[in-house]
């Protein structure tokens, strides 16, 4: 069965799985500057708190490098998390379809992993969804 | 020509919801669970608690109290139960209280709700009276703006099967309760009955109708006990001369009625239990009161009697002399009252005030501590975590082998523990003045005494326990040990 690898991190209280193929470093941060400094370039940074819980983790948060590829264009953005907790091989059977409700979360998470010891929902993040939600951002400025 | 009434007969799950009874149609539940590990889901309103994980399939929680209230609830529910529903096609579960019986209610027990009116909102769809209070039907139609798309959800095949067979499978049925009176099988609408009761003493009231046999205290009221073989005989004119009397019994086992006017129990051979009946299974018999039911071969199983043809204005003209008026009973209704959870140690009656429990449980394995620490017994398993287990019949002084057949999950310091009772008896209400707290109940932790109060229900004395305490005594032991 096809496997992915996933970094697991957390955003106080949900827990989210990334695609590694969509992450190109982490490393730690402090600032908190509205940018990320990666490679002597300024790039765009997103606080994943702030987006899903409305409350910015302002220190100690672990910082994603995302990768995010339309054609032969390749952009980058920071995504500020909590924490970054492992790394998780999971089968695409392995997840399960979440439902789908009258609010926005469904445009950033397509599924959901349950953990076999917690019975906790790890959602899995939309490739594309951080993006998008840069670039409406970006747009409305 | 005897005219057939076609009223059509639903089935409501009742539930308690902020103090308040609720009802949803019985026919949209799909499951009814106990309250599992809720993982709470971003970017959605308070109402919605997460997502929960039912056997492989994830569906989302609505907290039924915020939804209506339309803001956070934050209040929790004795005995929380999750109702698992159809909304759009896709299954919901609804976060509500403690469940109830099911009632069975025709068109004529239910007063639609009006646009805007009083201060229901407008997910209600009808009200209707349950034991002098008003119950309020929940539309499930008022969550479909929630749960946006029709789509079947994609991934693992649904717990519950095809969504379509489960729709289909629904079949309307009518609950009766079937007994024996003068050598023939009774039956009505279990809807009917108030109350299924046994008494052991009924006083005799002189001088009244062939057809009353005494008085009996039931729950504290005094109550008029009718022969409903004597009753019957007046119905079908077929007069006996002798009035029925009272035979020595180790029990009488009485039938509650409980409308209009009418407050009366109803002398049984024997209660035989419940039957589940199809309507197509019913025929109209002689009179309005009177039908038979059919078994699927077509003997008759019961003659059924329609309590609401039965005890009609003039029945109810022809006793009111012999009835009490119930006036003391509907005064302590006005006052304060306090529900309790009345369960069984040894021979003896405890009480816990039921806004301290969280759940009861049974059916659940002790995992042994390596160590055994106070009165502590072990852990159960909880909503996916590990809790403590107090054997509450060691740690109030018993001796012997405690039966620990069941569990009351009460919360105490930021933790849940479980006490092992012998058996969970049932809910009651008491005026909140009838009990009494002992004088040194704010200080009692201090002495490690557990009862806080004393109450006398049915002439049985009731000693409420003081959660804070029980639990402490095991937090300071384990502390020490």
């Amino acid at each position: 069965m096809m496997s992915g690898q996933y970094l697991h991190v957390s955003c106080k209280d949900f827990s989210l799985l990334v695609d590694t193929a969509q992450v190109e470093e982490v490393s730690a941060f402090n600032e908190d500057d509205s940018n990320a400094v990666w490679r002597g370039e300024v790039l765009p940074l997103l606080d994943l708190s702030a987006l899903l819980l409305g409350e910015a983790a302002h220190k100690n948060r672990d910082c994603l490098i995302l990768k995010y590829t339309q054609g032969d264009a390749v952009s980058y953005f920071a995504a500020a998390v909590g924490g970054v907790s492992s790394i998780e091989n999971i089968a695409e059977g392995e997840f399960s379809a979440i439902p789908q409700l009258a609010f926005p979360y469904n445009d950033y998470f397509d599924k959901a992993y349950i953990h076999p010891q917690t019975s906790q929902c790890i959602y899995r993040l939309r490739s594309d969804a951080l993006f998008h939600h840069l670039e409406g951002v970006n747009h409305d400025d | 020509m005897t005219q057939v009434h076609t009223n059509t007969v639903h089935e409501y799950i009742l539930f308690r919801l902020q103090d308040k009874w609720m009802a949803i149609l019985s026919s949209s539940l799909l499951e009814v669970l106990e309250p599992v590990h809720v993982s709470p889901l971003p970017m959605v309103p308070d109402f919605v608690n997460g997502l929960i994980n039912v056997s492989g399939s994830i569906i989302p929680q609505i907290d039924l109290a915020s939804f209506i209230a339309k803001k956070k609830i934050t209040t929790q529910e004795s005995l929380p139960t999750l109702l698992i529903v159809l909304i759009n096609n896709s299954p919901v579960a609804l976060k509500v209280g403690m469940l109830q019986e099911p009632v069975m209610l025709d068109d004529e027990q239910l007063q639609q709700v009006e646009k805007n009116e009083g201060d229901l909102p407008q997910c209600f769809s009808h009200t209707f009276s349950y034991q002098q209070q008003t119950a309020s039907v929940f539309s499930l139609s008022s969550l479909e703006g929630v749960v946006s798309s029709d789509e079947k959800p994609e991934g693992k095949k649904s717990f519950l099967g095809e969504l379509d067979d489960v729709k289909n499978s629904a079949e309307v049925t009518l609950e009766y309760l079937k007994f024996r009176c003068d050598e023939q099988v009774y039956a009505c609408k279990l809807d009917a009955i108030h109350e299924v009761v046994d008494v052991k003493t009924i006083n005799k009231q002189p001088g009244s109708a062939d057809s009353v046999l005494g008085v009996a205290l039931i729950r504290d009221m005094p109550t008029l006990v009718m022969s409903l073989k004597k009753l019957l005989q007046d119905k079908l004119s077929t007069k006996s001369d002798a009035p029925d009397r009272l035979d020595e019994r180790d029990f009488y086992s009485l039938l509650l009625i409980r409308r209009e006017g009418i407050y009366c129990a109803l002398l049984v051979d024997e209660v035989i239990g419940l039957e589940m009946v199809k309507p197509d299974q019913i025929r109209q018999g002689q009179h309005a009161w009177q039908q038979v039911i059919l078994s699927a071969d077509g003997d008759t199983l019961a003659q059924s009697i329609s309590m609401a043809d039965f005890f009609d204005e003039a029945f109810s003209q022809q006793y009111q002399t012999y009835m009490p008026s119930l006036v003391a009973a509907s005064t302590r209704q006005q006052q304060p009252q306090a529900e309790l959870l009345r369960f069984f140690i040894g021979d003896d009656f405890y009480a816990f005030y039921l806004k301290d429990v969280r759940r009861i449980l049974n059916d659940k394995t002790i995992q042994p501590l390596l160590e055994r620490q106070a009165f502590l017994s072990g852990a159960i398993e909880y909503e996916g975590a590990v809790i403590p287990v107090i054997d509450l019949h060691h740690q109030l002084g018993y001796e012997g082998e405690s039966k620990a057949y069941e569990f009351i999950v009460m919360h105490y310091e930021g933790g849940d523990w479980a006490l092992a009772i012998d058996d969970v008896d049932q809910i009651i209400t008491v005026d909140e003045d009838s009990i009494d707290a002992l004088t040194g109940a704010e200080n009692a932790h201090q002495k490690n005494f557990c009862i806080q109060a004393y109450v006398t229900y049915q002439q049985r004395l009731l000693s409420i326990l003081d959660v804070a305490t029980v639990a402490q005594i095991n937090l300071q032991r384990a502390e020490v040990g």
